[in-house]
């Protein structure tokens, strides 16, 4: 009976290894066109960063007036400090909007207590539906300190109800436990002052796990020791640095992380706020303002800047990074079926006919070719149809291919930013990256996979994620939320 | 496959051997690259302490001794780092003293011919370091008309700080860039002029068709040059909404019986924009006289009309606050809700009065 069958699974068997070998091709040939965007881009961002002074900016009574739109939830422990550094940023006509989504803890109070909350009332346009606004208040020592307390409604609703209160030309989502840089909104306004048709722009999302944090801001970048955080460190490297950087220059930043972005208020306004129904919104968001001008024949950017800097913390337990990665996958599949006329779809130019697709093929369905790639190496080997020493060289291969892209990463940085400045850090770091590929990376497989069954399933929850916090424990939601953050994906396997 | 075996079996080794190699050099080039920059930063550093301190004296008038010696010998990087260091803090005859430092150093000289270049960023970096010098070179006025938009929003900077009606005119006609950097430069830079650039401004507002009109009618808001009012009352007849809407913003600073006139009329203006714009003008004019038509535009269909009608009559005072209240008894329910906004009555007294 084996040997009967044995001609159907050799065909078989040698499809599928002839699919993954050329899924492999197409995908490193995706990098290669990747890594060469990012080093030119990188390159040229350097050369006209040189000597700049920011200082114009802030004194400039041209330079557009930004909404910071702050979600908080059950966030107590952290509000007071968190509202402090983001009030400290360096930016003229700076408004900061913390909205209270209905925390059932002391959020309100806190803030009240900290920041000498009165109520107002402000006449509001009520462009986007949202759950009702129990009340606002304004600082009477921090006048440009807005806080909206409303019902709970989602990090979406939450968000919406800030762009309705905004009066900023452009508004900037930030998640209430994240680290901005203090010149980081300077920079990242840089694309709205150079070209108009820049719809939003997001900036670097650095993890701060091991790192040391001193009044709200980051003292001292070191490397973390905790494993799970460290591979993570390099992931988002390779994501930020190579992937994000490299579509920049190809016109095709899909992502701009809910932990740090910057928007035009008009357009997000315009395409009706952030989606509530969905876990993958930050994502949303840009496919829908993207879609919007591309239906209106508009020329349109989406910018990604990469010396802009926001700090948020990496999960350090698997069972909550499989969460989070869940999250992720989840997200990016449903947006990908939400907008799926958009695939190969001429009228929507790089976006339909090359963004679309790599986002479909390269980080959707990795963990499922990659899966289906063992599976057949391993039948082959046991069939007998590829010799075993072959198949070792062919994972040696694709490990290697892994590891030019990450070390790559980590080089451009140390050329670019070189935030680490401790020479132990810069190989843990290298350390993190030659073992990541035995056991992380399956691990990542799996809990993309069981992201695209739950939402075969339909599932649409957040997860609680639990957090250390940057100085004392705390329980925070997640929603920094790099979607695709592993831009290498299958490929290296 | 099999039969393909040996074939690919040897790509696989070729391709490891590549990527070996490959991995090998990224990775020792980092660690060379990380020792190198701990120590180049540490020799850097103190170098640049040093420098930092005798360039303090010398700026001081307080300079020992072979100060500017040991200035000079220092190496390029350092000097320059040390000229944009000091320069944004610096104003007046210290920034004069820098700039003769400069010279005195060969930045100036060094930074002209990074001017003179063909290659884009180096001419970028000349231009940064001459702005920051503020140094009347001939090299930077050739740079306003320089292909790299980069280049050209630099030399604009550096334009903002000289007061020649040559430079003027050339930054007035950089309000039709093509590129949106240069642009806003320019915004910035004439803002930053003051009143010198009024006239030329004028000039370019009674001249120019469209484009370019809302950026120059942004500067002129923040001018309120009497000079404008001339070319900005045309303006408020422009065919475009949006250019009527920034000149009535800028008729809203300039003030005066006919900038009071044209607001009145536009009061009626077919677009929403405009009579939002004319609306929040009077406001801050203070023309309580006007304050029948405010209450007129609280029943306005669009949102932002009755907004800035409804705000404008609370900056009018007595006649607007009247104007308001009675709009909370009004038949039509959206300028009861709005005066109701913005009188920001609690309920038991909005309930009094409305009845």
């Amino acid at each position: 009976m084996i040997e009967q069958l044995r001609p159907f699974v050799a065909t078989a068997l040698r499809l599928l290894d002839g699919g993954v070998l050329v899924y492999f091709l197409i995908i490193n040939a995706a990098y290669l066109a990747l890594l060469i965007s990012a080093t030119v881009e990188m390159i040229v961002h350097k050369l006209r960063i040189w000597g700049e002074s920011r200082w114009r900016v802030l004194g400039s009574a041209v330079t557009p007036s930004i909404s910071m739109l702050a979600p908080a939830y059950n966030e107590e422990a952290t509000i007071a400090e968190s509202v402090t550094a983001l009030l400290a940023l360096h930016y003229p006509n700076l408004e900061v909007v913390v909205i209270n989504d209905g925390s059932p803890d002391g959020t309100l109070g806190v803030l009240t207590k900290r920041f000498g909350l009165q109520p107002i009332h402000p006449i509001v346009w009520k462009r986007i539906e949202t759950k009702p606004v129990r009340g606002l208040y304004r600082s009477r020592s921090h006048p440009n300190l807005l806080v909206v307390d409303k019902e709970n409604g989602g990090k979406a609703d939450a968000l919406n109800v800030g762009l309705n209160m905004a009066t900023g030309d452009l508004v900037c989502v930030v998640d209430a436990d994240t680290i901005i840089e203090a010149d980081a909104l300077q920079r990242l306004a840089r694309p709205f002052l150079s070209d108009h048709d820049v719809l939003a722009a997001g900036g670097t999302i650095r993890l701060v796990n091991g790192s040391t944090v001193e009044g709200g801001r980051v003292v001292e970048a070191r490397a973390p020791r905790n494993f799970l955080a460290g591979v993570q460190v390099v992931e988002y490297f390779r994501a930020f640095l190579f992937g994000r950087l490299g579509w920049n220059r190809l016109g095709g930043n899909l992502i701009i992380s809910g932990a740090f972005g910057l928007f035009r208020r008009d357009e997000v306004i315009d395409v009706g706020g952030y989606t509530h129904d969905t876990v993958g919104e930050d994502m949303e968001l840009v496919f829908k303002l993207r879609r919007k001008a591309y239906e209106q024949r508009r020329r349109h950017s989406i910018a990604f800047v990469p010396d802009a800097v926001a700090w948020t913390e990496a999960p350090e337990t698997a069972r909550v990074l499989g969460r989070q990665r869940d999250r992720w996958h989840r997200g990016l599949f449903d947006v990908l079926w939400r907008h799926r006329t958009l695939f190969m779809n001429p009228r929507y130019g790089v976006l339909g006919l090359f963004c679309i697709p790599y986002f479909v093929f390269v980080e959707l369905l990795a963990p499922v070719v990659e899966v289906l790639g063992w599976m057949a190496l391993v039948l082959s080997v046991s069939f007998g149809f590829l010799d075993a020493s072959v198949a070792g060289l062919f994972f040696l291969v694709a490990y290697g291919i892994g590891l030019v892209l990450g070390t790559y990463a980590l080089l451009m940085e140390e050329w670019s930013f070189g935030r680490y400045h401790h020479l132990r850090d810069r190989f843990v770091l290298l350390a993190f990256l030659l073992v990541e590929s035995f056991g992380y990376r399956q691990l990542t497989t799996v809990w993309r996979l069981r992201g695209i069954w739950n939402f075969l399933r339909g599932r649409t929850d957040w997860g609680k994620m639990e957090r250390r916090g940057f100085a004392k424990p705390s329980l925070v939601r997640d929603s920094a939320a790099p979607l695709a953050v592993d831009a290498r994906s299958l490929g290296a396997h | 496959m099999t039969d393909t075996l040996p074939t690919f079996a040897e790509l696989c080794r070729a391709l490891l051997a590549v990527e070996s190699f490959i991995a090998v050099a990224l990775a020792s080039t980092l660690a060379v690259s990380a020792l190198y920059s701990r120590s180049r930063k540490a020799r850097v550093e103190t170098r640049l302490v040093r420098g930092r301190a005798i360039m303090a004296r010398v700026l001081a008038e307080d300079a020992r001794a072979g100060d500017l010696e040991s200035l000079t010998a220092l190496p390029w990087s350092t000097r320059i780092a040390l000229v944009l260091e000091f320069a944004p803090s610096l104003a007046g005859r210290e920034r004069e003293r820098l700039t003769n430092i400069g010279g005195t150093l060969g930045v100036v000289a060094h930074a002209e011919a990074l001017c003179r270049s063909c290659v884009w960023w180096r001419r970028l970096r000349g231009a940064r370091l001459v702005t920051a010098l503020d140094d009347d070179s001939p090299a930077m006025r050739d740079l306003l008309r320089d292909p790299s938009s980069a280049v050209r929003a630099q030399a604009l900077v550096w334009a903002a700080g000289r007061i020649d009606q040559d430079v003027i005119d050339e930054l007035v006609r950089h309000l039709v860039d093509p590129e949106r950097l240069c642009r806003f430069t320019v915004q910035d830079s004439l803002l930053r002029l003051g009143n010198p650039a009024a006239a030329a401004l004028a000039r370019f507002l009674a001249s120019a068709e469209s484009a370019g009109l809302e950026d120059g009618l942004a500067v002129a808001r923040g001018l309120a040059h009497p000079e404008l009012l001339s070319p900005v009352l045309a303006l408020a007849s422009h065919p475009s909404d949006r250019v009527r809407a920034h000149a009535i913003a800028v008729l809203g600073v300039l003030g005066g019986e006919i900038a009071v006139r044209s607001l009145g009329e536009h009061l009626l203006d077919p677009s929403p924009l405009v009579r939002a714009a004319a609306a929040r003008a009077t406001g801050e004019l203070g023309y309580w006289q006007a304050s029948s038509d405010l209450a007129r535009l609280l029943g306005d269909s669009s949102w932002p009309v009755r907004r800035e009608s409804a705000l404008a009559l609370r900056r009018l005072g007595g006649a607007g606050q009247l104007s308001l209240r009675r709009a909370l008894k009004d038949a039509n329910p959206f300028a009861a809700d709005m005066a109701r906004q913005v009188l920001d009555l609690p309920d038991p007294v909005y309930n009094r009065i409305a009845g």
